[in-house]
């Protein structure tokens, strides 16, 4: 390999390559700075370097377009998913450290290790949305893993998130032995770990005939065991609640955002080449083998993980906790778009990511804040909130709307597209006015997804009547510095802003 | 297309089986963790066995970097345990049971 | 400047808002003068509408020209920024603006938390102009859930013993409507835009209507779109099997907002049907067993809502179910479609509009001297109170329907609307005036007449802010029962073109 070759190799990775090299110099400013000022120190280069590599990310150097394709020998792939997922993975690291500069929870101990654990995860997921080939997917994946183990134990002197490090890791073990196994059959069934390789040979064998669906489909739900679990699907979300309450919040609101955007990016890696065949619901039930058994999979998972999700999420009472409970219900509508398999439903997805993202991330942000001033996130902490101080409890109450997805918020405008892209599968599955199997399946989808978003109300509307309609014991003013006031009015007016959706729709039409 | 599945594909199906009942079976943490590296290597069995059928590289290119993997997060779980360990004296999965309610 | 007028009176009050989240928390006057410099410059700006506002000149669209303003918002979904208004709306937006500001007064009595109700109060406001400005269907739909979530709030902290249960019930039901809403918007979206050559008119409300998408389907799809929008605004008006959530809400929202809740909001039903549910789905409405059901449905609203309000022992109870009698006049005017019927229907909710609010104002002034609002424990009070007690004649008479007052006309030019359509239904449907005068004159009997109760010697007669808001409601509610042209010539001619649809 030349030395340009090498550089041309390179170009596309320089994210990731200079993330590499911040996380090297945070751990290193962290040996030899004082503990006193490493909080500071680290975090700004830490935050620095996060917002650089985002920087090249959006305005990636010219040779990038020529090297668009694949580059390390056809591992790593650059095209507008991963282009769209970097771009989210790493502002989500940028604000995880500001989440963690402004945090109490983790105050007591060296950031330097922490900053860098977070951008190795953040490492790993901008490679695993970028790899094209499961080799590549693997290791990336298990880098994410390994990182957010330990950072959800890494309050050292809580049994509380020690117990969340280890069971996050026994699960998330077992979710990665299964993922290899499946990868495994795919190896053996296609002679190649190359991811488009695999996908090419699947598609050409599954158009002949006498092709037998069986291994296939079991392979594929072994891998899907791997990536469910960092998406929190149902059946394998039980960690979440666990961890996403054990853990500390920044922690907690990087793993809802970043790990499980790995995880959809990760699904849409390997399943967005079948999107643009005509492997709809339709030909499953007339009975057609091939992909078609998908769409009915993808949508069973649907269902069953905003189901749990939200019928689980009735019952809590600690905020986290419930948040958590949420996180899992809107991977099941991130799901449904996956039930329909067709370029649009992918841009929906990537869509309904993005406005999940500030949400999601404002809200922990309130959490975080009510931990540092209240001390707890018991929802009694949430009590009379809005007469103890109305900026955080407003901006907790836009949050809240946009996670239910009544408008003018962000959320709205996401459940509506996503239910558009349902609905028209449904539409366009209808033979003449006449209703076929699979629009009423499509129908039926779209129908369980505004029944779910309504039970979700009752359990949002739960921390709403807390902080507007209880009244806490203490009802002294909670005065926030600038920092948090500022921060919790940002999100908020990102939330109501994203009503004008036009950029956002535009970035993600690109794909 | 027709194809000898090879003896060994048969071993590490036998092997993931065994390991993944143990995962659902056995209470104890660290017997739990074994299970696990059980399932890893039953994939890496399997990765061996069909590069060398295949006769491509590929696979072992794999099995080593599955390996690795493996004890990377054999080295972050046992330190998790002995954390826990020196918290209760017992590090049985049942009873991690701070977060449920 | 015509062009920004719209938008000026739609984003006043949040720019109000905005200066009262600033103002401290503690200096209560200063945000109280916010309130009332905002609404009062928005009442202004509405008043410029009606001014430049030309009935005779409407532009091909049905729409006033000057005023209308039209911008590409969202491409990719074909949303519009457009705002337009016609006799209508225009006619609707004076009487919000008139009457947001009155009710910043009456607001004065709120003595806690007055920060956060003002603001919820501004954001209340953008939220109602927006409803009657916005014809594209998005932009309505996101305005209709503005209102939502302020309403939520004011009748929940700043609410009587039962606030809590009265705002839940409150935003269930119409959380419900709005879903049906979205569901029939989303509809007309995928039918237009599902052609590239109309799919930038998927939310246009003029273009819906001129091109009717759905011509072709079949009935029983049409009629699933109408009674879906039906049912949505129903329960704002509120028609009877959903009217449940109304005396709830009322009774326990504090009085400027039970003043805004019935003056305004039920009237944003009334206007979702005329604007949106009829005019896109004509022949629908005009099937004859739909008139006939629609017509039945506004004459058991008025029937029963006036029982139900003879029954009542509490006071804000009693004028809450009067609502649900007189909006039973508006389903009933427009059930018909005959132009005495609209009319009316349309005046109805004007006037309505003044002498319910005028009327909660009024157990308002009561309540916050006796701290109950039992009719039965009130008596004598026209001795005590003489200032108040003719006021509230004013008040009650109009609601009453007496001639030359506000409440007449509707009435009277529903009945002849009615008429025209079937004579045993008006019959029965006049039962309702009776039992309207029956319990108003008892009620008024009750509460103002007899021997002066000792308990109540001390109370003071209206004091100036009372006044403030009171005295020009009573103003408008005689002017406009004598000069009910005055109102009327502004929207006849939208009323011609809303029945032009229906010629055939």
């Amino acid at each position: 390999m030349t030395t340009a070759q090498l550089y041309l190799n390179c170009l596309p990775i320089l994210p990731e390559i200079i993330l590499s090299a911040v996380i090297c110099l945070v751990v290193l400013l962290d040996m030899f700075v004082p503990l006193g000022r490493s909080r500071v120190v680290c975090g700004l280069v830490a935050f620095a370097g996060t917002i650089v590599a985002l920087q090249v990310v959006i305005n990636p150097p010219v040779a990038v377009e020529a090297a668009l394709g694949g580059t390390f020998g056809g591992m790593i792939t650059m095209d507008g998913l991963s282009q769209f997922f970097r771009m989210l993975f790493l502002g989500g690291a940028a604000i995880t450290i500001v989440f963690t500069l402004g945090s109490v929870e983790t105050i007591h101990y060296r950031q330097g290790e922490f900053l860098s654990l977070i951008l190795g995860a953040t490492l790993g997921a901008c490679l695993l949305v970028a790899s094209n080939n499961f080799l590549m997917f693997f290791l990336s994946l298990e880098t994410l893993s390994l990182c957010s183990y330990v950072l959800a134990a890494y309050i050292k002197h809580q049994r509380l998130s020690a117990e969340a490090g280890l069971k996050y890791l026994l699960y998330g073990a077992v979710a990665s032995g299964v993922m290899v196994f499946g990868i495994s059959y795919f190896y053996g069934m296609t002679g190649t770990v190359q991811i488009n390789g695999v996908i090419n040979s699947v598609m050409i064998a599954s158009s002949m005939p006498g092709f037998n669906v069986v291994p296939f489909l079991l392979a594929t739900v072994l891998v899907l065991a791997g990536l469910g679990f960092k998406m929190a699907m149902v059946p394998f979300q039980s960690w979440a609640p666990d961890v996403y309450q054990g853990a500390p919040t920044p922690v907690t609101a990087f793993l809802s955002v970043v790990s499980k955007g790995a995880g959809f990016a990760a699904l849409l890696r390997v399943t967005l080449p079948f999107f643009a065949t005509n492997a709809t619901v339709a030909n499953a039930t007339a009975g057609l083998a091939g992909m078609a058994h998908l769409p009915v999979l993808f949508a069973i998972l649907a269902v069953a993980t905003m189901t749990f999700g939200n019928l689980v999420a009735l019952r809590q009472t600690d905020v986290k906790r419930l948040l958590a409970y949420s996180s899992i219900a809107h991977a099941g509508f991130l799901l449904m778009g996956m039930s329909v398999f067709q370029p649009d439903s992918a841009r929906a997805i990537m869509f309904y990511f993005f406005m999940y993202f500030v949400m999601n991330l404002g809200a922990f942000w309130v959490v975080i804040v009510v931990i540092n001033r209240i001390g707890g996130s018991d929802l009694a902490h949430f009590r009379g909130l809005a007469y103890r101080n109305w900026k955080l409890a407003a901006a907790m109450f836009i949050f809240l709307i946009s996670l239910t997805g009544i408008p003018p918020t962000a959320g709205f405008v996401a459940k509506l597209i996503l239910f558009k892209v349902v609905i028209s599968a449904g539409i366009s599955a209808m033979q003449g006015a006449v209703m076929t199997p699979a629009s009423w399946f499509y129908f039926g989808l779209a129908i369980v997804g505004v029944i779910n978003s309504a039970i979700s109300l009752v359990y949002y509307m739960k921390i709403m009547r807390a902080m507007a309609f209880e009244r806490s014991d203490d009802s002294s003013r909670l005065d926030l510095n600038w920092v948090e006031a500022g921060y919790a009015m940002a999100f908020a007016a990102a939330t109501v802003g994203l009503l004008y959706f036009e950029p956002i729709a535009n970035l993600v039409n690109q794909l | 297309m027709e194809y000898m599945i090879p003896g060994n594909l048969v071993v590490a199906v036998m092997i993931f089986a065994i390991g993944a009942i143990g995962i659902m079976w056995r209470r104890d943490a660290i017997t739990i963790f074994m299970c696990i590296e059980l399932m890893f290597n039953a994939a890496n069995l399997g990765f061996i066995t069909l590069a060398q059928s295949l006769g491509k590289p590929e696979g072992v290119a794999v099995f080593l970097f599955v390996i690795t993997i493996a004890a990377a997060e054999a080295a972050v779980g046992l330190a998790l345990f002995i954390k826990i360990f020196d918290d209760r004296e017992n590090i049985e999965a049942e009873k991690l049971d701070l977060l449920k309610r | 400047m015509d062009k920004m007028l719209l938008t000026l009176i739609t984003f006043l009050p949040l720019a109000g808002m905005v200066a009262v989240l600033l103002a401290p928390g503690k200096a209560h006057n200063l945000i109280r003068g916010i309130a009332v410099v905002t609404s009062g410059v928005v009442f202004a700006l509405t008043c410029w509408l009606w001014w430049v506002f030309d009935p005779t000149a409407l532009a091909s669209h049905g729409y006033d020209a000057r005023t209308w303003i039209e911008i590409p918002w969202i491409n990719s979904f074909h949303v519009y920024y457009r705002f337009g208004v016609d006799g209508l709306s225009t006619l609707l937006i004076v009487m919000t603006g008139f009457l947001s500001f009155l009710a910043t007064f009456v607001g004065f009595s709120v003595k806690k938390q007055v920060k956060g109700f003002y603001a919820l109060y501004m954001l209340l406001m953008t939220g109602m102009f927006g409803v009657f400005m916005a014809l594209d269907f998005f932009l309505f739909y996101v305005f209709w859930e503005l209102m939502l979530l302020p309403m939520y709030f004011l009748i929940g902290i700043w609410g009587g013993p039962r606030k809590e249960y009265a705002a839940i019930k409150f935003f269930i039901y119409t959380l419900l409507g709005s879903v049906l809403i979205l569901l029939v918007m989303i509809a007309y979206y995928f039918q237009v835009a599902a052609d590239p050559k109309t799919a930038d008119f998927a939310f246009n409300i003029p273009w819906l209507v001129a091109n009717q998408p759905f011509h072709g389907a079949s009935p029983a799809f049409k009629h699933l779109l109408f009674w879906g929008l039906f049912i949505g605004f129903a329960i704002k008006v509120p028609i009877f099997p959903f009217h449940t959530w109304l005396p709830d809400a009322h009774v326990e929202a504090p009085t400027a907002i039970s003043v805004i809740l019935a003056g305004v909001l039920l009237k944003m039903g009334g206007y979702g049907i005329l604007r949106f549910n009829y005019p896109l789905l004509p022949e629908v409405g005009s099937t004859d067993w739909v008139m006939w059901f629609l017509a039945v449905l506004g004459v058991v609203n008025i029937i029963y809502g006036a029982f139900c309000a003879l029954g009542q022992t509490d006071f804000k109870r009693l004028v809450a179910y009067s609502s649900v009698s007189h909006m039973g006049y508006v389903l009933l005017g427009v059930a018909v479609l005959k132009e005495e019927g609209v009319n009316g229907a349309i005046f109805q909710m004007f006037a309505h509009g003044l002498s319910s609010a005028m009327m909660f104002m009024l157990v308002g002034v009561l309540y916050d001297r006796a701290h109950h609002r039992e009719i039965a424990r009130f008596g004598g009070i026209a001795t005590q109170m003489p200032v108040y007690f003719g006021l509230a004649v004013v008040g009650f008479f109009a609601s009453l329907g007496l001639p030359a007052m506000v409440g007449f006309i509707g009435e009277i030019s529903v009945f002849l609307g009615a008429f025209k359509y079937s004579m045993p239904l008006t019959a029965f449907a006049t039962l309702g005036m009776l039992l309207t005068a029956g319990y108003i004159l008892w009620t008024m009997q009750r509460v103002y007449m007899g021997n002066p109760k000792p308990q109540y010697a001390e109370f003071p007669d209206a004091n100036k802010w009372e006044l403030i808001s009171l005295v020009p409601l009573a103003a408008t509610c005689i002017l406009f029962g004598v000069l009910p042209a005055l109102a009327m010539n502004i929207y006849l001619p939208s009323t011609q073109l809303f029945l032009k649809m229906f010629a055939q």
